[in-house]
């Protein structure tokens, strides 16, 4: 029986966990451990991300602000990824994101991890294959959240 | 994570495809990936970063490195930081083995 402590770590880890050693040994050195207080705001909407973060624990709030008004566009939890806009040329980031619990990440530096991924394509590819994946997990999630959302009413007429 | 002290392994399991162990510190225990060191077994040192060991080490040179820091006096501090491990588990664990 294995404990629950290591099938939450593999889930939390779960970008990097599935990398080919060789490959992870050239990303780990970029790597360093964050945490956040509940309610920090990790970076802001309009911002420039510096970090391309991996939750391993908490609860982060992604919002945008429509109208004056902060709207949450998702809730991420321990093996999501945040802060995309770190891997882009000019770092702008699309959302806010707040912690709503104390948080850890492992963070990438975006200008480092773009420095190593040209100089090791191979890695890089690697790597990105994998946060694809986990974009396109989000993208399902959202497109259901939405979808439930606009469904709900027209189902309730259905005879 | 990043431990300044290697940490001893003193369990390990397989999940999935990735080998995983419990590594215990000063006084504090965690779960760590040991896929980069396929040579290092229950009992075994290893150095560890950001939730991966990433080298072995001998007992002796584990030893020496506890040996300096106790030296220092900040094993002492970390030891000292275990009283308030209830109040904020994971930032104090982490603080402690450092």
């Amino acid at each position: 029986m294995i404990p629950d402590q290591f099938l939450e770590m593999a889930q939390a880890y779960r970008v990097l966990s599935g990398m080919e050693p060789d490959q992870l040994r050239k990303l780990l050195p970029l790597a360093e451990e964050k945490e956040y207080p509940a309610g920090r705001i990790i970076f802001r909407e309009g911002g420039l991300s510096s970090f391309l973060h991996l939750i391993t624990s908490g609860e982060v709030a992604l919002e945008m602000k429509i109208g004056g008004e902060v709207l949450r566009v998702q809730t991420l939890h321990a093996g999501d990824a945040m802060g995309w806009s770190a891997l882009t040329a000019d770092c702008t980031t699309h959302f806010q994101a707040r912690a709503l619990s104390p948080v850890s990440t492992v963070a990438f530096a975006g200008a480092r991890l773009r420095e190593e991924c040209d100089r090791n394509p191979r890695m890089g590819y690697g790597l990105m294959k994998r946060l694809l994946e986990l974009v396109t997990d989000r993208l399902d999630a959202t497109r259901m959240q939405l979808v439930g959302g606009r469904q709900e009413p027209e189902l309730t007429r259905q005879p | 994570m990043s431990f300044e002290v290697p940490g001893k392994i003193i369990e390990e399991y397989t999940v999935r495809r990735n080998r995983l162990g419990l590594v215990q510190f000063a006084g504090t225990s965690r779960p760590v990936f040991l896929d980069l060191v396929p040579e290092a077994h229950v009992g075994d040192y290893v150095r560890v970063h950001v939730g991966f060991a990433t080298e072995r080490v001998s007992e002796e040179e584990a030893l020496r490195a506890y040996e300096q820091l106790g030296r220092s006096g900040r094993l002492e501090t970390a030891e000292l930081d275990l009283e308030a491990e209830e109040a904020r588990p994971e930032t104090v664990r982490r603080q402690k083995a450092r």
